[in-house]
């Protein structure tokens, strides 16, 4: 079947240059979160009530659910990579990658960390060496624990969900002509339902996370950004000027994604990380240089070999709940938002054989994390280990500061802590632009170059949902909404690998003639009986 | 890899016979080149009456299945063009099929090599009713033209008549390169191959097939689309 046959499947209003719209998942999306942003503005008491102990009681009850699905999904992108499978090409034997690779790795390290990154690198290892989830003898271990765990949290597990979201997305669309969007992934198991309702819920509910994912971190960040400037700058903390913040972002991050793919979202990214490598250079000359040297490999050998330990506690014999706060959290947030970075991850990968898009995407960001880490967090932990101390307190009073505390103790701090400023808000550029460019994509149907004033449409409502949050609450009560998405998108994540299983084995297999009249099937062929003649051979009639 | 091209073409290939009154007679092979139901043979199968015809779809070709079969479900097809001077028939089933073949069918004969190998399929003895589809392997022996200028591909291994008609597909790309035709016999008298004035079966142990370009030509003035 040709490319454009799977495609023209799912339903879209005529293309025009003004819109081209999935009309049920669109019009009900754009009503499914107008509807969720009213009612988290007038009940967010209401709302919080209900989903903060859902929550709670999600990662009390399904935490051991959660280390299945995150060790499962781990192996199979490991097996994926070295089977014969990774010598696939997405987009066919004569693709070539439509971005060059060190554009692409920028691209996928800016969506699928990010801002988190920024502040975590610092507080994360501090949380964990001030109070240890786990008895440990001494200070000395106590680090070597904190930066393991980090390490586990923000390592090869999370970008294993990310890639395996990203290669279904892409195999199917790529590979197998499919619309690009999530209901695709579903494609072997539900066949051709994935283009009526069933898709369509899919496609909404993805569009619906993934706005909410964005904005709500949009709206909890820009508070980060005020703390941060309030710090530095004497800034007052107050709604307008976080409002002028959303606003600013905004701006800019529409700008992106109307000016497209290549010229927007790509140069972005790449100024992005030439930020946050100046930011890491920083760090690692002005820093304990040799303490980042040294604990690098220090650190990745701790992360490999406690990685079988640390995967897989679950607190059993503690009977603990230290984990529904950080492991289960992260995995949970990881899953959420693995809809909206597989599905930009799968846009920019076009072109890469299976095992090249692995390597990229589960081992080159995991190991520029660790650098991070390396430099940030045990910067810290030298800083409270043989320095002037201060940073674990400072993490415990307010994690948004807690990054301009610890550049504060090297030289040009104001410089540097500028730096830091135009690095987190450029994080958040790059992650509102790629999230508009996702949602634009499912709400086209699975057209890759949605029309201008649609990508326009998304852009703004992204600012617009995250600053009616801001104001009128409800910011946190809609962010547990999408880390408790996290369950049932675990579930989702397990089949998307059996269909991605199951689509790879037909792919490499033997294409075979299929002729279908509907009744009595052979498997290779179904010949129907009904009008077709059953006639007798003659005997002996041979022809010379 | 021979046994993922005989998957591949297995379903594809069909006997092809004619009615007569309340049975069918065996006239060759012939094998699906399109979703719409378009089939290639060898016209001379036809023998020149268009009257009739009909295909017949193999069954599972991996299972151990009676050698001979009383009674087949068989389809009406029509001639939709020939081309006399290659050798060539195009057939299109009349029922309205959801037929699904796979990609990348048609082939290149230009650039063949010597030594490649081939893989024929058909029913070659379908006129002794023995109704098995049959797999030959051989390599390309030679690529020649006659006096007519036909560009035909001549392979080491012995067709029998039923397999005339049938696909010659190459194991290099697993496209079909040509329709088998039948034994080679050397020319003699500026004659054609197949079908002299002596029974061509017995002359050597080789076998040719005409290169597929000619019925994709075919398809192509039918307004056919070739994957």
């Amino acid at each position: 079947m040709s490319e454009n046959d799977n495609r023209s499947k799912t339903p879209r209003t005529n293309p025009s240059p003004l819109f081209d719209v999935h009309p049920q998942v669109f019009f009900s999306s754009a009503v499914l979160i107008i509807g969720f942003v009213v009612m988290a503005v007038f009940f967010h008491q209401k709302v919080g009530d209900f989903f903060n102990p859902l929550l709670n009681t999600i990662s009390t009850h399904a935490g051991w659910f959660f280390t299945w699905v995150m060790n499962l999904i781990l192996f199979f992108t490991l097996y994926l990579m070295f089977s014969r499978y990774g010598d696939i090409r997405l987009g066919g034997e004569d693709a070539e990658p439509d971005f060059s690779t060190p554009s692409w790795f920028a691209m996928l390290f800016s969506a699928g960390m990010g801002i988190g990154l920024l502040f975590y690198g610092v507080a994360e290892p501090m949380f964990h060496f001030a109070s240890p989830p786990f008895p440990v003898s001494g200070q000395v271990d106590s680090a070597r624990t904190a930066m393991a765990i980090t390490f586990l949290h923000w390592g090869f597990h999370p970008w294993a969900v990310y890639t395996i979201v990203a290669l279904s997305l892409a195999f199917f669309s790529f590979n197998k002509g499919m619309p690009l969007s999530i209901r695709t992934v579903f494609y072997p198991i539900l066949g051709e339902r994935i283009h009526g309702f069933w898709g369509n819920l899919v496609d909404t509910l993805a569009t619906t996370a993934t706005l909410f994912g964005v904005a709500t971190s949009l709206g909890v960040g820009v508070q980060q950004i005020n703390a941060g400037l309030a710090h530095l700058f004497g800034w007052e903390q107050s709604p307008s000027v976080q409002l002028m913040l959303i606003a600013g972002i905004t701006c800019i991050a529409t700008i992106s994604v109307v000016k497209g793919l290549d010229s927007g979202i790509r140069r972005l990214s790449e100024i992005n990380v030439y930020l946050a490598v100046g930011l890491l250079i920083f760090v690692f000359i002005f820093g304990p240089t040799l303490f980042i040297l040294n604990g690098f490999i220090e650190n990745i050998g701790n992360y490999i070999q406690e990685l079988p330990h640390l995967s897989t506690w679950n607190e059993t014999f503690e009977n603990t709940h230290w984990q529904n706060s950080w492991t289960v959290f992260y995995w949970a947030w990881w899953i959420a938002w693995s809809p909206f970075v597989g599905m930009f991850i799968a846009r920019v990968s076009k072109g890469r054989t299976i095992r090249e898009f692995i390597m990229g995407v589960l081992c080159v960001p995991a190991l520029v994390t660790f650098v991070w880490l390396t430099a940030f967090g045990n910067s810290a932990i030298w800083i409270e280990m043989f320095g002037n101390g201060g940073i674990a307190q400072a993490v415990s009073e307010n994690v948004s500061v807690s990054l301009f505390v610890f550049l504060e103790n090297f030289p040009l701090s104001n410089v540097s802590s500028l730096l830091a400023v135009l690095v987190v808000v450029s994080f958040f550029v790059t992650s509102s632009d790629s999230g508009s460019m996702v949602i634009d994509i499912i709400t086209a149907g699975g057209n890759p170059d949605p029309p201008v004033p649609q990508r326009l449409f998304w852009a703004i409502m992204e600012g617009v949902v995250a600053a009616t949050l801001l104001v009128f609450g409800g910011l946190s009560a809609l962010q547990s909404v999408v880390v408790a998405t996290g369950l049932p998108f675990g579930v989702v994540l397990l089949v998307m690998c059996v269909s991605l299983k199951k689509g790879l084995n037909e792919y490499t297999g033997v294409q075979t003639f299929s002729v279908k009249t509907g009744k009595k099937r052979v498997p290779e062929f179904e010949i129907q009986g009904a009008e077709i003649p059953q006639v007798r051979f003659g005997r002996n009639e041979k022809v010379s | 890899m021979l046994q993922n091209l005989s998957l591949k073409y297995a379903g594809g290939c069909m006997m092809l016979v004619r009615k007569k009154e309340d049975s069918v007679v065996f006239l060759g092979t012939a094998f699906l080149m399109h979703d719409d139901g378009y089939l290639l043979t060898a016209l001379h199968l036809l023998e020149g009456d268009e009257d009739g015809l009909m295909v017949v779809p193999s069954s599972d070709p991996d299972e151990f299945t009676p050698i001979s079969v009383d009674r087949v479900s068989a389809m009406s097809v029509t001639v939709s063009g020939v081309d006399r001077e290659h050798n060539v028939a195009l057939l299109e089933i009349d029922r309205n099929l959801r037929i699904k073949t796979p990609d990348h069918l048609g082939g290149r004969t230009e650039n063949l090599g010597l030594g490649t190998s081939l893989l024929c399929l058909g029913f070659p003895f379908g006129h002794d009713e023995m109704h098995n589809l049959t797999v030959q392997s051989a390599i390309l022996s030679s690529k020649g033209m006659t006096r007519n200028g036909t560009r035909i591909l001549l392979f080491d291994s012995m067709v029998y008549d039923g397999s005339s008609g049938g696909p010659l597909v190459s194991g290099d790309d697993d496209r079909v390169v040509g329709i088998v035709m039948g034994r080679f016999s050397p020319v003699e008298d500026g004659g054609d191959f197949a079908r002299g004035n002596r029974s061509p079966s017995f002359d050597t142990s080789f076998s040719y097939a005409v290169s597929i370009e000619y019925g994709l030509a075919l398809m192509e003035n039918a307004g056919l689309e070739i994957s």
